[in-house]
């Protein structure tokens, strides 16, 4: 019968862990974005590191060759998982539209590469002179003079990453923010603990469980973007909604709804590739039209909903003839067979009077059902 | 340093995996109602095994009562695992209560659920008879005489349940199949290690494994389903007709029916967005139990479904659309709703050999069913 060490028990677990996130993200995963891109390199980062941690303990089976590399390879690039949880972090960074292609905000992600190259420098020169790691007389690993001094490293890098996002989290959405900080936690807890178990990578299993809260966390949040139109989703309405209207005292908030007029029309008349592309158009204008700060998603078979900073009429009513000039500009030089048309309906948030989403949707809705209603009797006043 | 041993690992990772994926199902709209059942179900299975686990290897006496509870547990509910995969994979056959309760199905249920009760009911009692385990003179642990028949009995009823799943197969909601026989067999795996590698905990760290992907198989689902309705959206939709129009090229054609709901912003508009939303959840489930469980049920626009079936022969298409038209009157003279709903259907066999394409296709069918609307608004 074979005798199954705990430190075996702990890399092979956390393989399988990571293994099946990776699984999932590769192969399940439809979003192709840079949030998923930067979350698979991380995944995949710790795969090969676990994988050098089970090498790092070959030299207890007499192979001390296999046990170098392993231990290089995990001393070496283990600072690579934070350059990826800071590219991942950076694409939460901002502006929301399917993720940053390229992070603007590249901060977080030269500080984290420049420790990891230090790291590697570091690892490099021990490797001839002892300073991380270095093998006994008899064969057996033991920690370098300088080891201590690594960890804490990672430690005080880990937590400056914190305090930048920390400083910075009013430009994160709340939901990412909180679960992009909380990744940290884990791997730390699980370094710690290493201390006092000396050949357990809890770090690992940290960051295994960590990534796979994770991803619970973000394909739970879902489809967060529709992939037709390119805005937000309904149900990221909702939240948003509800974010917006709990601060709603202090920070004043707008929306506008927008509906595509005769849309069904449009669907019978040239049929449901041209009824996607009139959504795809709309999608497109309002994400041009509105400000960075804007939240633009769909809200229903052909309508739209913005919800903004914008807390004066006025400002509100140049925002919607924006709007209207884009969409007519867009008129003029697409090659869609007919003309889209919009309606607006649009309001301030009055925390008196909008008590919860609902309420303050149906208010929206209104205003919007009238315009349609005002607009059609003119069309049909004018054809009198 | 400290020294812990490989089966305390296991087991404490076993119990935070299980806690996050217990976490990730609890969240609001993560999963719909349906899965989240079975789903629970083994999730509390295996906490509690874990700890039972937990407490018969903590060291204590052996006959302390922690110790002899911890065992008796583990022995006894580790039989339930096949009954609730058995279940699972039952709740992925067939789209209607009556096709589950097709005869072999419910024999495979009662032989499964009898399996389990027999062994929880031995093992429990194993507490005062000695069967499965008993404490001997000197108070240590000892395999009784029906140790090897219940290691043996649970490995050989998940085999018993793969042979059923596999029998069935044609019988699974599409996609599902794979999932639901492979998860069942990490189970497995888990148990024979367990015999080779010292008796390590391993069978629960097989299934938590398997919960970890149940967890990411249905998150993952529901990114192809329609949150409202329950059936496929838009996406599940453009794959189905890429799998089928590949298929097709081997001979096996298909037919799609795209229905179109008749003055649904009319009603809407007139009894509010909530009466709406139930007219096209009732309106699912009538195509549910029309079609068969293989068959692709989806909903890709506000008010409009397209369905995929493998029906190549032209009087049996008619045959099933006379059925759903059959149907939706039954459902509209049931007046569960205060409106009746009315539905035009454009539907046809695609057709390669007339060197059509799925755009033509889909162009095709979408003129019938511009056909059907307009001959009705007209008169």
């Amino acid at each position: 019968m074979l005798n199954v060490p705990a430190w075996a028990a702990i890399d092979v677990y956390t393989f399988i862990v990571l293994g099946i996130t990776a699984f999932a993200l590769i192969t399940l995963s439809h979003d192709r974005d840079w949030h998923r891109v930067y979350f698979l390199g991380f995944v995949i980062t710790l795969v090969v590191l676990v994988c050098a941690d089970i090498c790092s303990f070959a030299y207890l089976y007499g192979n001390i060759t296999i046990s170098l590399i392993g231990n290089f390879v995990y001393f070496g690039f283990d600072p690579i998982a934070l350059v990826f949880w800071a590219a991942y972090a950076s694409t939460w960074i901002g502006d929301q539209t399917l993720g940053n292609p390229f992070p603007k905000n590249r901060f977080l992600f030269i500080f984290t590469c420049g420790f990891a190259i230090l790291n590697l420098t570091v690892t490099v020169i021990g490797m001839f002179t002892g300073w991380l790691f270095f093998y006994d007389l008899s064969g057996s690993y033991q920690r370098g003079p300088l080891f201590g001094a690594r960890v804490l490293a990672i430690l005080f890098t880990a937590i400056a990453i914190e305090i930048y996002l920390f400083v910075i989290r009013k430009r994160m959405p709340l939901a990412a923010y909180s679960w992009v900080a909380a990744l940290a936690i884990l791997p730390i807890a699980g370094s710690m603990l290493q201390a006092l178990f000396a050949n357990l990578t809890f770090e690992l299993a940290g960051y295994a469980i960590g990534l796979f809260i994770l991803y619970v966390r973000v394909q739970s949040t879902n489809v967060s973007v529709d992939p037709l139109t390119g805005v937000n989703t309904r149900g990221t309405l909702g939240v948003e909604l509800r974010r917006r209207i709990k601060h709603g005292a202090r920070e004043p908030f707008s929306a506008i709804m927008i509906d595509i007029d005769e849309f069904k029309q449009i669907n019978d008349l040239y049929g449901h590739q041209a009824g996607d592309r009139a959504l795809a158009v709309m999608g497109n204008v309002l994400a041009r039209s509105a400000r960075s700060g804007d939240f633009v998603s769909r809200y229903g078979g052909d309508e739209f909903f913005i919800l903004s900073d914008v807390c004066t009429v006025e400002m509100l009513e140049s925002m919607v003839m924006r709007i209207r000039h884009t969409l007519a500009d867009e008129n003029e030089h697409d090659d869609l067979p007919f003309e889209m048309r919009a309606s607006f309906g649009y309001v301030i948030f009055d925390p008196e009077v909008d008590k919860n989403p609902d309420a303050f949707i149906a208010r929206v809705d209104t205003l919007l059902y009238e315009e349609k209603r005002i607009a059609k009797s003119d069309t049909e006043g004018a054809r009198r | 340093m400290n020294y812990l041993a490989s089966w305390v690992v296991l087991d404490v990772y076993s119990l935070i995996l299980l806690g996050v994926c217990m976490y990730g199902s609890l969240r609001h709209g993560a999963f719909a109602s349906d899965q989240r059942l079975h789903f629970s179900m083994l999730l509390f299975l295996v906490v509690i095994l874990t700890f039972a686990d937990i407490a018969q290897r903590s060291g204590m006496d052996d006959s302390n009562w922690i110790v002899q509870s911890g065992r008796a547990i583990c022995f006894g509910f580790d039989g339930w695992i096949p009954s609730l995969w058995l279940g699972y994979a039952v709740s992925k056959m067939g789209r209607s209560v009556k096709d589950r309760e097709k005869l072999p199905i419910r024999l495979w249920s009662i032989g499964a659920l009898s399996y389990s009760v027999l062994n929880m009911v031995i093992s429990i009692a194993s507490i005062w008879t000695g069967w499965v385990f008993t404490i001997d003179a000197s108070g240590a642990y000892q395999a009784g005489p029906l140790f090897v028949p219940h290691a043996l009995g649970v490995l050989f009823s998940i085999i018993a349940i793969e042979i059923i799943i596999i029998l069935h197969r044609k019988d699974m909601v599409p996609g599902s199949f794979a999932w639901v026989v492979v998860l069942p067999s990490l189970t497995l795996i888990g148990g024979f290690l367990q015999i080779m590698l010292g008796g390590l905990p391993l069978e629960i760290t097989g299934t938590a494994v398997s919960l970890q992907l149940l967890y990411i198989f249905q998150v993952n689902r529901n990114v192809n389903i329609d949150f409202l309705t329950r059936v496929g959206n838009r996406r599940m939709l453009e794959e189905a007709f890429d799998t089928k129009i590949h298929t097709a090229e081997s001979g096996h054609s298909f037919s799609a029916l795209i229905i179109d709901l008749d003055s649904f912003k009319q009603m809407n508009d007139t009894y509010g967005h909530v009466a709406g939303d139930r007219a096209l959840v009732s309106f699912a489930h009538v195509l549910k139990s029309t079609f068969r469980a293989r068959d692709y049920i989806t909903r890709f626009g506000g008010d409009e479904f397209c369905v995929i079936c493998d029906i190549t022969d032209q009087k049996a298409l008619d045959d099933v659309v006379a059925r759903l038209r059959a149907n939706l009157e039954a459902f509209n003279m049931s007046e569960t709703l205060p409106f009746p709903i009315g539905m035009s259907i454009g539907y046809g066999i695609y057709k390669p050999q007339d060197g059509e394409d799925k755009e033509e296709f889909r162009a095709r069918i979408d003129s019938y069913l511009y056909r059907e609307k307009y001959a009705k608004t007209r008169g």
